[in-house]
């Protein structure tokens, strides 16, 4: 759960999709290469609807969405995961959100005019709702009401939701500053201000310059007071293109909110009439049914399942089906962390790298389509990333050199895997690749349940293992300090390398304060070049989506988490 | 099939010979039973020769050759040509992903298997008579402990407690950096199967035992001042050789099965180490890019359990011909 909810991040770049176009032929090589693109901050004009209606768009019908698990919370103070934001998209308007304007993702203002505005070097923020924006009830959206949705995000028992407006308001021990709205007292003025229905105000104690990153989340978005209670979860109030019919384990039903008025939204079309979302297939069955392409799964898309490795020749392989799939990398970026305070050998961390079969690791888990391997560990989707290759060794791994920088010596290296199917496979793998360059390898397979438990511990008494990492915008802010801060080492907490090196806390110290994000990004990707000098991890791989859709789909599209947008989507027939 | 007519019919031409050397022949003129035992010898004999075929062969069951030559598996993980990559060099072609010999790992599989369903029948078939034969001879409160515990035991749902406990005991055998030895991994998986599967043995001997011990032979042995260890010896004991064979040999393909599934379901042995319901579990998630490498494991256990059950029935027929079908 832990790590799940870190999953939810944000794109920065998008690899135009094989879907887009190239014949890509027999060969695994199916995408073309990266065309980069970073989030920019747009302006009001950019944040002002209605959306670009894609080519062929076309009113009505009812789209399906076919996905493996259900979304336990519609609350938007509880959603987090990337496809309950890709599903809460349809419902709920947050203060600000992403859009593509002339192919490049920008952050827009959604209910604000324009993503915020700062007087104070990113103190203070100030954000402007529109006008003409009411709830499904006929009831204008205030900025009492946005205030009252972050006022619940203090609520002890709103656990699942992202924490960064709370904590960034009040500091980290917020629940004692305040307890949230159910006593009946609300935040007070020099906290969150509301001088007008249309302003809102957020006094941060430090300053952050991506805040508008930070509030492009549903739990920025307003809450009716006089709707709140028990089954707000299940039902809460909409304030986007679509109402909730019915919600429960096995599906979800949306069906048209007549007080969304599209000139207000620069996001969403919302052409489909209905939106059908079944629940509880396994991904076969999905990836089956989509491929198959009869009847209703026409029109059917699937947010969050992928396309399982044995179907990667046969969709790669036939031009239909590969015109069907979208595809994109998404936030995550994976490395094998090389635990510092035991691997204390600057030349064993290195041979490490070298010796490292990334390529046929990534065979294992189905080859190009798994992703792109990785050689620094910020994701090319975060802004100002360098892809840059310090180590410059082959993909297949060299265990030669690896040999020359050991020296002759064996060292004993404790190499952990969770016990999941995959994660077996790659370790015959690695372990192989391993020994070739003389190193004495312990397998120590720990299962998927206790896997972060022990991992986590402080003293995990393991050398090597896979983690990953996204951050919830696409900035270097949320991925560097929060896995290679040395201060942060403790039972529970995200320091996979256990590195602790004064020069880079005192890097991140310095960078985090910038007021510049694009020349923070700049430095944070610099100091990514600094951490993989002092080998503390592998760089594995750059997670991409894959995503099919039926063939009356169009206008689908990627979106900034790796999952498939509802936003512009529409039925051909 | 022939009849109970005509096999009582064999009996009688049968009194000069020993009474092994009378099954032998009855088994020997059962067509299915023959064919079936051939298959089962050829099953051992890959399992026992599986090292030596591997080195007439070139190939071993852990080397993978699919990640070293990139040309035997395509970008995705999959065999390159038809049949799973079958070829003059990999007979039955190559596993999908880490690209490792399919045959060699079927007869490395099978002898994992059988390894541990012989052992675990040799251990419930040794526990399983004593308990039985112990209950059954001394009765009383002996009985009465071994049939509750039997009971007992029988309660639990035998899979899932598997699927539970696997993991518990292997955690409590290993400790700190060690990596886990197949040997401790194979010892847990007979160990549990056997805690569960001598209850069956034990039942069947003690019912067995309650007939026998009220037969004049045994009450003749008693009044001539035999010890309770020579009685179940020398008069208990050869007359229940027949039913521990038969259970023996029905529970072999029992067992080879119910280990495949315990890999299937993953609490059975893991990777590397070759195993049949692994490679079944694997086959399917893969079917439909390489049917093969589902279709090889699935048929050669299919073949084998059949086979041995086969064999179980005409060894009970040859070992007992007076029982009814």
């Amino acid at each position: 759960m832990k790590r799940t909810s870190l999953a939810v991040a944000l794109t920065a770049t998008l690899v135009a999709s094989a879907a887009c176009g190239g014949s890509g032929g027999k060969s695994g090589e199916n995408t073309k290469k990266a065309e980069k693109f970073s989030v920019v901050v747009g302006d009001g004009a950019a944040s002002t609807g209605p959306a670009t209606a894609p080519e062929g768009a076309r009113q009505g019908g009812t789209a399906f969405v076919l996905e493996q698990s259900a979304i336990p919370h519609l609350d938007p103070a509880e959603v987090y995961t990337s496809t309950a934001q890709a599903t809460s998209m349809l419902f709920t308007r947050q203060l600000t959100s992403y859009r593509k304007v002339n192919g490049q993702w920008t952050l827009v203002g959604d209910l604000a005019t324009d993503p915020g505005s700062t007087s104070d070097g990113g103190k203070t923020w100030k954000f402007t709702l529109k006008e003409g924006v009411k709830f499904d009830d006929g009831t204008p959206v205030t900025s009492e009401d946005v205030k009252y949705g972050v006022e619940r995000t203090y609520d002890s028992g709103k656990v699942l939701g992202p924490k960064w407006i709370p904590q960034w308001l009040s500091g980290s021990d917020y629940a004692k500053a305040y307890e949230g709205p159910g006593k009946g007292e609300s935040l007070p003025d020099d906290v969150v201000e509301t001088p007008d229905d249309r302003t809102v105000v957020f006094h941060l104690r430090e300053a952050h310059a991506d805040f508008p990153f930070a509030v492009a989340m549903p739990y920025s978005s307003p809450v009716q007071k006089s709707r709140d209670g028990k089954s707000y979860d299940n039902k809460p109030s909409a304030t986007g293109p679509y109402k909730i019919e019915k919600h429960d384990d096995t599906k979800l039903t949306l069906v048209r909110n007549e007080q969304w008025d599209p000139a207000t939204d620069p996001i969403r079309t919302a052409y489909p009439e209905r939106y059908e979302f079944a629940y509880g297939s396994e991904a076969t069955q999905i990836a089956q049914r989509l491929i198959s392409d009869n009847g209703d799964d026409k029109n059917a898309v699937t947010l969050n399942t992928g396309i399982p490795s044995q179907f990667a020749q046969q969709v790669m392989g036939q031009a239909d089906l590969k015109a069907r799939m979208l595809s994109a990398l998404n936030p995550y970026s994976y490395f094998y962390a090389i635990n510092t305070s035991r691997v204390t050998d600057l030349n064993v961390r290195k041979a490490l790298i070298t010796a490292f079969p990334k390529q046929q690791v990534r065979q294992v888990a189905g080859g190009p389509l798994a992703g792109d391997l990785a050689t620094t560990i910020l994701s090319p989707t975060v802004q100002g990333q360098d892809p840059f290759d310090l180590y410059k060794v082959p993909a297949t791994g060299d265990p030669e050199a690896a040999k020359k920088l050991l020296n002759g010596k064996t060292p004993t290296i404790v190499f952990a895997y969770q016990q999941t199917e995959t994660n077996e496979r790659s370790a015959v793998v690695i372990t192989q690749a391993l020994e070739k360059a003389d190193f004495k390898v312990v397998r120590k397979p720990i299962s998927a349940e206790t896997w972060y438990d022990q991992l986590n511990k402080k003293d995990n008494g393991l050398d090597l293992y896979l983690a990953g990492w996204a951050a919830d915008w696409p900035g270097g802010s949320g991925v560097i300090p929060a896995i290679f801060d040395g201060r942060t080492i403790a039972d529970g907490t995200y320091n996979y390398a256990r590195l602790d090196d004064p020069e880079i806390n005192a890097e991140i110290d310095r960078i985090g304060k910038m007021p510049n994000l694009v020349e923070q990004n700049k430095q944070w990707a610099a100091l990514d070049k600094k951490i993989m000098e002092k080998a503390a991890v592998v760089p594995y791989l750059y997670e991409r989506s894959n995503r099919l859709h039926g063939s009356g789909v169009g206008g689908a599209a990627i979106d900034i988490f790796g999952q498939t947008s509802l936003a512009t989507l529409f039925l051909k027939s | 099939m022939p009849t109970i007519r005509i096999r009582r019919a064999a009996d009688g031409a049968d009194h000069a010979r020993s009474p092994w050397r009378s099954a032998w022949l009855r088994f020997r003129r059962d067509r299915a039973g023959v064919v079936s035992g051939v298959i089962v010898l050829a099953f051992f004999a890959a399992g026992v020769c599986a090292p030596l075929f591997s080195l007439l062969y070139g190939k071993d069951p852990y080397q993978t050759y699919g990640q070293d030559r990139p040309e035997l598996l395509d970008p995705y993980g999959f065999p390159v040509g038809p049949m799973g990559g079958a070829s003059g060099e990999f007979w039955l072609g190559l596993e999908p992903g880490l690209g490792r010999d399919v045959l060699t790992q079927l007869l490395y599989g099978i002898r994992t298997s059988l390894l541990i369903a012989l052992a675990v029948v040799l251990i419930i078939s040794v526990i399983g008579t004593l308990i039985g034969v112990a209950a059954g001879y001394f009765g009383g409160v002996a009985d009465f402990l071994a049939g509750r515990v039997i009971d007992v035991l029988l309660a639990f749902p035998g899979t899932l407690f598997f699927i539970t406990f696997m993991p518990v005991l292997t955690a409590l055998l290993i400790s700190g950096d060690e990596e886990v030895p197949t040997a401790v991994r194979v010892g847990s998986i007979i160990l549990v199967l056997s805690f569960f599967g001598w209850t069956r043995n034990a039942r069947l001997l003690r019912a067995q035992v309650l007939s026998l011990r009220e037969r004049e032979f045994v009450a003749a042995a008693k009044v001539g001042g035999a010890g309770h260890w020579r009685i179940i010896r020398r008069e208990l004991l050869p007359n229940l050789w027949t039913p521990i064979l038969v259970i023996a040999t029905l529970d072999v393909p029992a067992y080879v099965t119910i280990e495949a599934a315990l890999s299937f379901l993953g609490v059975g042995i893991i990777e590397p180490t070759p195993d049949l319901g692994r490679m079944i579990h694997r086959g399917a998630q893969v079917y439909s890019a390489d049917i093969a490498y589902m279709l090889i494991p699935s048929i050669a256990m299919l073949v084998f359990v059949v086979a041995f059950n086969l064999l179980g029935d005409s060894a009970r027929d040859a070992l007992d011909p007076k029982a009814a079908r």
